[in-house]
C-alpha cells in the first residue's frame, strides 16, 4: 500500500557556510493494506516530518513514496490533488485542526463540495451518517468546536477524514493532548473504524503504550534513521536496540522491567556524532560504535535492527 | 506529624455563567518526608487546589476552610507573611518551564534571586548557591550555564532549573504540578530519578495526571474528580486495590490495561450533576447514587472511598 524507500529531508540554515539539519536520513518502510504502523520516536526524531513528506506539505531532499504503487514525488499538482483525498491526516491538537468560526457540520461538509463527491442534496445525509459513525450526535452538527470537549473534537477531525474515503490515513499523536480516558475512546473509535473500512494506518506517536495496542508493526526512530523495525510483539518482547529498550523501560507503569535511564539528551542533528548516533548515549557503547555507522540488519521475522552489537 | 494539614477547603469561581466549584470541600494531610500524589483529569481543580495552597490566585476568587501549615493557618495570615512563607518554606514547581522561567535573564541569576531574598546572602553568595543547586541536579560545567539565558537550555535542562529553583531555599514542602509534562519518555525518566533523589527528605505534593510519575515517586494517592476526593489511599492500594469505580475506570483505560474507556465525560464544574458527581458515567450507579451525595467513608486504616457500593 505505502512504501517509502531512502526517504531524505534535509533543511539547510545559513547562506555563506551552509549547514544541514538532517531531520530524515535515509528512512525505508513499506505499510500493507489495513494493516498500522506505528513509527515512534522522541520530539525532532524526524517522525512527524515523515508524515508531512508522504503527504508531500514539505519538499523531499531524496528518496521515493510509492502509494499503491503511484510515485507521489513524481505527481504534478493536478494529479496530486486528485490522489490526495485517499491520504488523510489527522493532527494532535483537535482544537487548532478545526475552524473555530464553522460549525461541525460546515466543517464536515467542507471536503465534500471541495471534491464534490456527492451531490448537493444528499449532503446533508451523508452528513449526518458520518456524524453517527464517529459516535457524536446530529444535534452536535449546529455546534461550534469551542461548544465541545477535546474529544468530540478529534471525533469531528475523524468524521471529516471519513468523508473522503481515504485509503491511507497518517495520525500524528492523535491523543496526545487528551486525558486518558478520552483517550482510550477514540483510540478504540480509530480500531473499530479501521476494522470497518479497511484503513491502512500511519500511526505517529511518542507513547510506546498507546503504539502496543494500535499497530501490527513498530518502527523505532532516533535521529533521523529508523534504529529497529519488527512485529509489535517481537519489538514489545524481543527489543534489540538498546534505544528501544530504554523506551520500552521508561514507559513501564507496573515496574515489570528493569528500570534504564538514559544518560545525557538527543544530540543536535545539525552536528551529528560520528558513528552510530546513539553511542553518546548508549550503556554499551564500543569504540567500533564511535566509527562505523551502522545499517539495519535482519534478525528474523521481518525484525531489522540497526546495532552492531544486536 | 504533618506538615500541612488541609480541612473543608473550598475555592469557588464567580463568572458570568455561574460559579465555578473548582475545589470543593476537601481534606487532605501530607506528612513529613511523605510525598503525596493528588491525580485527576483535566479540569477537575488539581491545578487549582495548588494555586490556593500557595495563595497565587485572584482576588475575587472566594476560599473557605483551613490550610494549617505547621500550626498556621494560611488562609488567615497577611500577604506580607505569606510572601515570607512562599519560596521559602512551600516552594511550588510549575508546569510549563518554557513560561514560568523569565526569558530575559540568566538563569543563575533567576535562582539567586529568592536565595538573596528569603536568606538574605550577598549577590555573590547568592550566585554561588545558585551555581551549587544547578549542580545538584546535575547540570553539567554548572558555573558556565548559570550564566546563559534559559532560551539556551533544552526542556528537560530547563526542567532541572525549575527543581534547583524550588530546592533553592531548602523548603519543608514542595508543591509540584505537572513537573514532567512535556518531556521526552527517556528525559521523563531522568526527571523522575532525579526528584527521587534530591527530595528524599521533604514533604511533596505531585499534582498530575500521569500514572506512571505517580507510583514511580508518590507514597500516597488521592484521586481528584469534579472538585472533590474520590479515593484516597497509599500507591500500592490505589494501584493493586482500587475501590471507587472511577479509579478503576481511569486504570482500566490505560492502553496496558486494556484501554476500556470510561464512558461520557467530567461534568461541567458550574453544572454538578445532583447525587454522586460520577453517577451519570458509573457503570455501577443505582437510586441512591442519583439521590443522595456519598461521604468519604474509610474501608480499612488509610484507605478512604466516595462510593456507596465499595
Amino acid at each position: 500500500m505505502l512504501e517509502v524507500a531512502r526517504l531524505t529531508k534535509y533543511f539547510s540554515s545559513g547562506l555563506v557556510r551552509k549547514r544541514y539539519l538532517r531531520a530524515v536520513d535515509g528512512v525505508s518502510f513499506k505499510i500493507e493494506k489495513g494493516r498500522t504502523l506505528g513509527l515512534v520516536g522522541e520530539s525532532g526524531c524526524g517522525k512527524t516530518t515523515i508524515g508531512r513528506l508522504i503527504l508531500r506539505l514539505t519538499k523531499p531532499t531524496g528518496g521515493k513514496v510509492l502509494f499503491d504503487g503511484v510515485d507521489l514525488f513524481a505527481l504534478n499538482r493536478r494529479e496530486l490533488l486528485a490522489i490526495r483525498p485517499r491520504i488523510q491526516m489527522i493532527f494532535q491538537d483537535p482544537d487548532s485542526s478545526l475552524n473555530p468560526r464553522m460549525k461541525i457540520g460546515t466543517s464536515i461538509a467542507e471536503p465534500l463540495k471541495l471534491h464534490g463527491t456527492i451531490p448537493k442534496a444528499k449532503r446533508e445525509q451523508r452528513i449526518r451518517e458520518l456524524i453517527e459513525t464517529v459516535g457524536l450526535n446530529p444535534e452536535h452538527i449546529n455546534r461550534y468546536p469551542y461548544q465541545l470537549s477535546g474529544g468530540q473534537n478529534q471525533r469531528v477531525v475523524l468524521a471529516r477524514i471519513l468523508a473522503m474515503n481515504p485509503d491511507l490515513i497518517i495520525a500524528d499523536e492523535p491523543t496526545s493532548s487528551l486525558d486518558v480516558s478520552v483517550q482510550a475512546q477514540i483510540l478504540n473509535l480509530m480500531k473499530d473504524l479501521q476494522k470497518e473500512f479497511d484503513h491502512t494506518y500511519l500511526f505517529i506517536s511518542h507513547d510506546l503504550d498507546v503504539v502496543r495496542i494500535m499497530a501490527d508493526r513498530i518502527a523505532v526512530m532516533y535521529l533521523g534513521r529508523l534504529v529497529e523495525i519488527g512485529e509489535t510483539k517481537d519489538i514489545y518482547d524481543h527489543a534489540k536496540h538498546p534505544y528501544t529498550q530504554a523506551l520500552l523501560s521508561a514507559a513501564t507503569v507496573d515496574g515489570g522491567r528493569e528500570q534504564i535511564v538514559l544518560e545525557g539528551e538527543t544530540s543536535s542533528p545539525i552536528d551529528m556524532p560520528a558513528g552510530c548516533r546513539f553511542h553518546a548515549r548508549c550503556p554499551y557503547m564500543k569504540e567500533r560504535c564511535t566509527i562505523e555507522e551502522p545499517e539495519l540488519v535482519g534478525v528474523g521475522r521481518g525484525h531489522y535492527v540497526a546495532c552492531h552489537l544486536a | 506529624m504533618s506538615v500541612l494539614e488541609i480541612s473543608n477547603l473550598k475555592t469557588y469561581f464567580p463568572t458570568p455563567d455561574g460559579i465555578v466549584r473548582a475545589v470543593d470541600t476537601i481534606d487532605l494531610s501530607i506528612r513529613e518526608r511523605e510525598t503525596l500524589g493528588l491525580i485527576g483529569e483535566t479540569g477537575c481543580g488539581k491545578t487549582v487546589l495548588g494555586l490556593t495552597l500557595m495563595r497565587l490566585l485572584q482576588p475575587t476568587t472566594t476560599t473557605e476552610g483551613t490550610i494549617i501549615y505547621k500550626g498556621t493557618n494560611l488562609l488567615k495570615i497577611s500577604e506580607a507573611e505569606m510572601r515570607r512563607i512562599r519560596g521559602k518554606e512551600i516552594a511550588m514547581i510549575l508546569q510549563n518551564p518554557t513560561t514560568s522561567l523569565n526569558p530575559v535573564m540568566r538563569v543563575g541569576g533567576q535562582i539567586a534571586e529568592a536565595i538573596r531574598l528569603h536568606q538574605g546572602l550577598c549577590k555573590r553568595d547568592a550566585k554561588e548557591k545558585a551555581v551549587e543547586m544547578l549542580d545538584l541536579v546535575r547540570i553539567p560545567s554548572p558555573s558556565q550555564r548559570a550564566n546563559e539565558y534559559p532560551h539556551e537550555f533544552s526542556g528537560g535542562m530547563k526542567q532541572r532549573v525549575m527543581i534547583a529553583m524550588g530546592l533553592a531555599c531548602n523548603p519543608s514542602l514542595i508543591i509540584a504540578d505537572e513537573p514532567t509534562k512535556g518531556l521526552d519518555v527517556t528525559i521523563k525518566s531522568q526527571i523522575i530519578k532525579l526528584m527521587k533523589e534530591v527530595t528524599k527528605e521533604k514533604a511533596m505534593l505531585i499534582i498530575t495526571h500521569d500514572l506512571g510519575v505517580a507510583r514511580e515517586l508518590c507514597d500516597r494517592i488521592a484521586l481528584m474528580y469534579a472538585g472533590e476526593l474520590v479515593e484516597y489511599a497509599s500507591a500500592d492500594k490505589i494501584f493493586e486495590e482500587p475501590l471507587h469505580p472511577y479509579t478503576r475506570g481511569f486504570l482500566g483505560s490505560l492502553p496496558r490495561n486494556g484501554l476500556v474507556p470510561i464512558p461520557g465525560m467530567s461534568p461541567s464544574l458550574i453544572n454538578l450533576p445532583d447525587g454522586c458527581r460520577f453517577h451519570p458515567r458509573c457503570r455501577h450507579a443505582t437510586e441512591v447514587c442519583r439521590r443522595k451525595h456519598p461521604g468519604m467513608i474509610e474501608i480499612e486504616g488509610g484507605h478512604f472511598v466516595r462510593c456507596f457500593h465499595a
